[in-house]
């Protein structure tokens, strides 16, 4: 008798701190990328995922980063667990013209072509973005129109700003209510749960949030593949 | 769906406070704001939430920032030797001259857009 295989867990992180872009370029750096990236990555092998990939700096290009989504959008087979992370920049969505945009290092990736490299994911696979950055809930819109169940958990909302400092306090909240010193924490049991102490004691202009695709999702486990049926 | 999300409008002041010597402000706001101390590149949360009111706040030397989605006022003791200013979100390279003291850079927002309407600043002594 053969055990079904496992669910393939993979994660993407991309810290986009170095533009090139003439429209980027004089932008201030992002100073918490590197940070982020390296929090995250350390959330993600503590919820078990070991296919990670760091796309930083002069490496987050769109076309290497395009790559990556993809491949690990269709690597991870189904009921498997896509984390995508982004820390940057973002382009603030235009009604009617485009959804917002992650601002890479030589050029913006819009939310729209995420989503279609997403869809290459089986409709099973679980997908988490973490957005640390701007107009950070902008892309649950657009990312709810995959087939896969999408889970985003952003810096802020849609039509506020995060602020620039070397340290991100969204990511450091994350980290300490789903793994703090890399051990779960017990009482994160849903994304209902961890949508409410990210938003706890938070200012009106700057207020985390979590989004998923599908009303059901809010009650899954943080960081894990879905449920098998 | 792109083109099916309409944006709601994003409203920010963001205001710096330079503070020369210890003094305390009084500071009106309409929503829940957050004071943070600016340390080199990074900064550090000061006090808890500021709830809708007037706060009495204390600062210690040193530059402050708060963001508010509404108007805000700062009330001065006369003679108190604070700076305060707007900052601007919708350039990300023009900064307004700090104090000649003070060379202290405030932070940008991580964002390409500016505020589609800028709440007002009332400074009060």
């Amino acid at each position: 008798m053969t055990s079904a295989a496992a669910p393939r867990l993979v994660a993407v992180h991309i810290g986009a701190d170095v533009l090139r872009h003439p429209r980027h370029a004089a932008w201030a750096q992002p100073l918490s990328c590197r940070d982020t990236v390296q929090r995250l990555s350390r959330l993600c092998q503590a919820a078990g995922i070991r296919a990670q990939q760091a796309l930083l700096g002069p490496d987050a290009t769109t076309g290497r980063v395009s790559a990556a989504i993809a491949a690990a959008a269709a690597g991870t087979g189904p009921g498997g667990l896509l984390v995508l992370t982004f820390s940057g920049h973002s382009e603030r969505p235009v009604p009617g013209e485009h959804a917002g945009g992650w601002c890479l290092h030589d050029a913006v990736l819009r939310h729209a072509e995420t989503a279609t490299l997403l869809a290459a994911a089986p409709a099973s696979t679980h997908i988490v973005v973490i957005a640390d950055t701007c107009y950070a809930a902008a892309c649950a819109a657009t990312f709810a129109g995959v087939p896969a169940t999408t889970v985003v958990l952003a810096a802020c909302a849609e039509n506020q700003a995060t602020l620039n400092y070397q340290h991100s306090q969204f990511v450091h909240k994350l980290e300490r209510l789903t793994y703090p010193g890399g051990r779960p924490n017990p009482d994160c049991g849903s994304y209902a749960w961890l949508r409410r102490e990210l938003r706890k004691d938070t200012p009106d202009v700057e207020r985390p949030d979590v989004r998923a695709s599908h009303p059901a999702a809010m009650r899954q486990r943080p960081l894990r593949p879905a449920p098998r049926r | 769906m792109p083109g099916r999300w309409t944006a709601a409008a994003y409203t920010s002041l963001m205001v710096a406070l330079y503070v020369a010597e210890p003094a305390i402000v009084n500071l009106t706001v309409h929503d829940h704001v957050q004071l943070d101390r600016v340390t080199g590149t990074s900064a550090e949360r000061y006090g808890d939430l500021l709830p809708p009111g007037t706060t009495p706040v204390h600062l210690a030397a040193g530059t402050y920032v708060f963001r508010t989605t509404r108007d805000a006022q700062v009330q001065l003791a006369q003679e108190t030797a604070i700076h305060v200013t707007v900052v601007p979100l919708s350039d990300k390279d023009k900064w307004p001259d700090p104090p000649p003291v003070v060379a202290m850079q405030l932070p940008a927002v991580r964002g390409d857009s500016p505020p589609d309407y800028v709440p007002a600043l009332t400074v009060l002594r």
